[in-house]
């Protein structure tokens, strides 16, 4: 290259250096622009489709825009730091789930929940126990004793990840007594635990009421429990868990988290907001539509709320063995 | 001469394979575990670089083993690999329309050799242009850097 | 309601004039998404999740259809005249695609796969509207032994797919599967190869991958060599010349129902659906020809199958979506979402309780590919003389379109550093003989491949004999082996015969 060309050439690779010195952040009002649901799952998702009904109702009453940013990876972990690292101006929230508590416990390098700021919960689903419908079992304890009788032979499907299913199925399974005797095959996700299901290829699986009403309305599978402290009204025939005889709480919950260090003044605007959201008729008939039952907690009591679930996993994943994790 | 790079990059790639395997847990041929994979494959790949390894010498003699064509405009090749290696590098910071601003100008004009007439226009366009559709309509948060919007 | 009824009713749903303004709408923004690579219709489909709020249920969904197949159509573009694989399913277009297009023959490309992408996609509205709950049960029979045999089949397929040395093929193929393995071991979450980067340990997409090593690598070559397109090719005279001529029609018949009827079947199975089915068909193609060495060099063929079964398998992936619920790969998710956002549930009951959307999505389904056929073919002359622009202008282009999309894939910074790793990488590779295709689908069928396998020796407890104890997974299996086996048995035999007549 001739000189001059050269020089050119050299002083825009310096400034290329130089020019990241001058970046700085810059702090904006809170009641002007967009806040943005982070979603750490890639778009379709239960998850997702709740966060965009929410945000769709949220934008009214905090009175700016709102958006959806899926930012899917590493269990969780890559939608946890786009939070965890994000203005604490409380225009970066989170809709987050059990997997959050349990990644902490299941992922080789977990986020540190530190750099969160928990808000408030929305929605809280219990869990269902769905076996394939061709099976004879028509009670969870039918289950146990095929287990009992026939070590090895009842597949149980899990899906792995962020596994709250999977920590769950196992705390059940060991409740049940029949842990070693279960054959657990992991799936990459809910959806493919489902289809394996419906097609008999699993015997048994986990997931909400609004996951597997399809494939109950199309008789593939049958529901022989679910994790709540009253029948559903809407399935007055499916028999609680606790009536079988045991008694834990299990369901998935999403909440609402932003940026460690948001001004408290600011979290309060949010938590009401969230409050109204939750109360909002649009949002109720949005959720109920798909069986997605909503429930508010308020900021101290999703605290209260988070400490007691995380407690939980701990246990029960030091119990089934993935914690530690092992390198 | 071609095939015994290809054999020793393969066999870099084998060798790293190996080590970073070894210590996640294998289990067996009926119960694999999530070590099984990697390192078996790394093995198969290690040996088959062995092999094209030693065929390239049986043909070397026939002279079918072709040298590497090295490239007139090398030298701009290497520029473009630099300069898309330090945009990516420096895109977080530096921001999306400067960035590319940048390494639209080094290619065109550096690279390419166009007017700078042509080589402005285009890079200044193309960046404001998708940056502005992006942020407004595809949701799509380019890193702003350090410009003010 | 009888078949021929709720076809009737459902064009009488489809035609209605809003539902044609939202198909319309549909097809071009998908076919704008198409054109552009990496910028995913899934993305845009979630995007556009919101604004369908305040829009009734069934002119959503059309819309949202719509814009999914129009990228099908679109995504063909990018791959023959640039290389650039517009969407994950046009990568397989890439290989043969570009090649016409650099002798000259973009717009026949460019014809053939608007032409096979409308009659595969009738085909493919025609079975679903006549087929589609048995279907769905036989897809149900599907478990981890039967995807792992498929697989297989499909792995198999990449051995022949290179245009050289088998051994390089291979090779490119095993680092393929090997990459497959980087990240968050989906069964155990054991973390393989993430080198403590937290960006490695979600895995490498696939998707940022195809743009380094076909696009990115295509521009160093252009770099490299200046004198390419514009001196090669002259320009075409006429409209006519740019479409596909007699020699071209005839050659794509047979591989365009054959791709229909392969993307239809394998876009039913959950996981994969449209990527699979391209490389499957192209797999196919290649060894039934009787010329397979002209594959990787503009062999028609290799463009009509794999875009006809790309098309097919985007309509047959609404089968399980609408009978049970069930998403067979990230797009159709993102449909599922849009229906439970609606509060609709999918299932046998969608047709008893929600018979306009089901009869209407399909008849819209059919107007949409007769609307995209029209739409595509004249620009088939327009994106046919792009070729034209030179290199040395449209090179630094493609670049700056391919960090854009590397970025918008997954708003990542690191995909556009992987991106062109992976482009120094490809493009030096086959410089000495080594090429991606191998890498990238073994790249994609590994993980599907190892995942497989451990479920089914987990429901086996660790014997093999169930991938030939179940019917579905022996078939499979053995077409496979017939297909490795058979054109160097049939050499065998015929050597033999030819011995014993003298």
């Amino acid at each position: 290259m001739k000189g001059k060309t050269r020089f050119v050439c050299l002083a825009l690779v310096t400034l290329l250096f130089i020019l990241p010195l001058f970046g700085k952040a810059t702090a904006a009002d809170f009641s002007k622009g967009t806040v943005s649901f982070v979603v750490p799952y890639p778009p379709g998702g239960v998850t997702d489709a709740i966060a965009r009904m929410f945000a769709q109702v949220f934008s009214k009453y905090i009175k700016q825009t709102t958006m959806v940013v899926n930012k899917p990876g590493a269990g969780t972990a890559l939608g946890t730091l786009e939070v965890v690292n994000a203005n604490p101006d409380g225009h970066t929230l989170g809709v987050f789930s059990n997997a959050l508590l349990a990644s902490q416990y299941v992922l080789p390098e977990p986020v540190d929940l530190k750099g969160l700021e928990p808000v408030a919960l929305f929605n809280f689903d219990p869990n269902t126990i769905g076996v394939y419908e061709q099976l004879p079992f028509q009670s969870i304890n039918d289950m146990v004793s095929f287990a009992q009788k026939n070590p090895k032979k009842l597949k149980v499907g899990i899906h792995s990840g962020t596994g709250t299913a999977h920590l769950y199925m196992v705390a059940f399974m060991k409740k049940a007594g029949i842990d070693a005797e279960a054959n657990y095959i992991a799936f990459k996700g809910g959806g493919d635990a489902k289809a394996a299901l419906a097609g008999g290829h699993i015997d048994v699986a986990t997931d909400v009421f609004g996951v597997f009403r399809p494939l109950v309305d199309a008789k593939k599978v049958r529901i022989l429990a679910v994790a709540r402290e009253r029948r559903h009204p809407l399935y007055p025939n499916v028999p609680t868990l606790k009536e079988q005889g045991y008694d834990i709480s299990w369901g998935t919950f999403h909440g609402i988290f932003t940026t460690k260090g948001t001004p408290p003044e600011i979290i309060q605007i949010l938590e009401k907001a969230i409050e109204s959201t939750t109360k909002d008729k649009e949002f109720l008939s949005l959720m109920e539509k798909n069986q997605f039952p909503v429930e508010f907690r308020d900021l101290q009591k999703f605290k209260l709320f988070l400490k007691n679930e995380d407690k939980v996993y701990k246990e029960i994943a030091t119990e089934v063995g993935l914690y530690p994790p092992k390198k | 001469m071609n095939d015994l790079v290809g054999a020793g990059v393969f066999f870099a790639i084998g060798v790293i394979g190996l080590l970073y395997s070894y210590h996640i847990t294998r289990g067996t041929i009926s119960n694999p575990g999530a070590g099984f994979l990697p390192f078996y494959l790394s093995l198969i790949l290690v040996l088959l670089s062995l092999l094209l390894f030693f065929k390239s010498f049986k043909f070397q003699r026939g002279g079918n083993n072709e040298r590497i064509k090295i490239a007139t405009r090398w030298k701009r090749l290497i520029s473009a690999f630099v300069g898309l290696l330090l945009y990516a590098c420096v895109i977080q910071r530096v921001g999306f329309v400067i960035s590319s601003f940048l390494i639209l100008i080094l290619l065109l004009r550096f690279v390419e050799e166009r007017s700078w007439r042509l080589t402005l226009l285009l890079s200044l366009v193309f960046p404001c242009v998708f940056y502005f559709f992006s942020v407004t309509y595809l949701q799509i948060p380019l890193p702003k850097g350090i410009l003010p919007f | 309601m009888g078949i021929f009824d709720g076809v009737a009713y459902g064009f009488s749903v489809a035609l209605s004039p809003i539902n044609i303004v939202y198909c319309f709408v549909g097809c071009l923004l998908g076919t704008i998404v198409g054109v552009l690579p990496g910028l995913g219709c899934a993305a845009t489909m979630a995007l556009l999740l919101p604004m369908t709020f305040n829009l009734e249920p069934t002119g959503a969904l059309i819309m949202l259809s719509g814009i999914y197949y129009g990228a099908m159509y679109g995504g063909s573009t990018t791959s023959i005249l640039f290389r650039i694989p517009g969407e994950v399913t046009s990568v397989v277009t890439c290989l043969d695609g570009y090649e016409m297009a650099r002798k000259g023959r973009a717009g026949a490309a460019l014809g053939i796969c608007a032409i096979g992408s409308f009659f595969a996609g009738t085909v493919s509205v025609i079975g679903l509207s006549l087929f589609a709950p048995p279907l769905a049960e036989w897809a149900l029979k599907f478990g981890p032994p039967e995807f792992f045999s498929l697989m297989m089949l499909g792995l198999s397929l990449v051995a022949f797919m290179g245009k050289g040395s088998l051994l390089k093929t291979i090779m490119m193929a095993g680092l393929g599967v090997l990459l497959g393995t980087v990240g968050l071991d989906p069964m155990t979450s054991v973390a393989r190869y993430s080198f403590g980067s937290r960006n490695l340990l979600s895995g490498l997409d696939m998707v940022i991958i195809a743009m380094g090593m076909f696009g990115i690598s295509e521009v160093f070559k252009m770099i490299e060599e200046p004198v390419r397109m514009e001196q090669m090719i002259s320009v075409p005279k006429g409209f006519f010349s740019l479409l596909p001529n007699r020699q071209e029609w005839r050659d794509s018949t047979a591989p365009i129902l054959r791709g229909s009827v392969l993307g239809f079947l394998v876009g039913i199975l959950p996981g994969g659906g449209g990527i699979v089915a391209t490389f499957l068909s192209y797999g196919v193609e290649k060894r039934i020809s009787k010329h397979p060495e002209r594959f990787g060099y503009g062999a028609i063929e290799g463009v009509a199958s794999p875009e006809a079964a790309n098309n097919s398998a985007t309509t047959s992936n609404y089968i399980p979506l609408l009978t049970l619920g069930i998403p067979t790969n990230a797009v159709v998710a993102i449909l599922l979402g849009g229906l439970m956002i609606h509060g609709i549930t999918p299932g046998p009951l969608l047709l008893k309780l929600h018979p306009d959307m089901f009869w209407g999505l399909i008849a819209s389904m059919y107007i949409g590919n007769a609307m995209l056929l029209i739409m595509n073919l004249p620009l088939v002359g327009i994106f046919a003389r792009i070729v034209h622009i030179p290199s040395s202008i449209t090179g630094p282009l493609i670049t700056f379109i391919c960090l854009f999309a590397a970025y918008g894939v997954n708003n990542s910074a690191f995909d556009i550093l992987v991106m062109i790793v992976f482009g120094i990488f490809g493009y030096l590779m086959e410089k000495i003989g080594f090429e991606p295709a191998p890498l990238l689908l073994a790249f994609v069928l590994g993980p599907m491949i190892e995942v497989a396998l451990r479920q089914s020796l987990g429901l086996s407890q660790g014997s093999f004999y169930i991938f030939i104890s179940r019917p579905i997974s022996a078939v499979t299996l053995s077409i496979a082996i017939f297909l490795l086996v058979a054109p160097p048995l049939a050499k065998v035999v015929r050597g033999w015969i030819n011995e014993w007549r003298r």
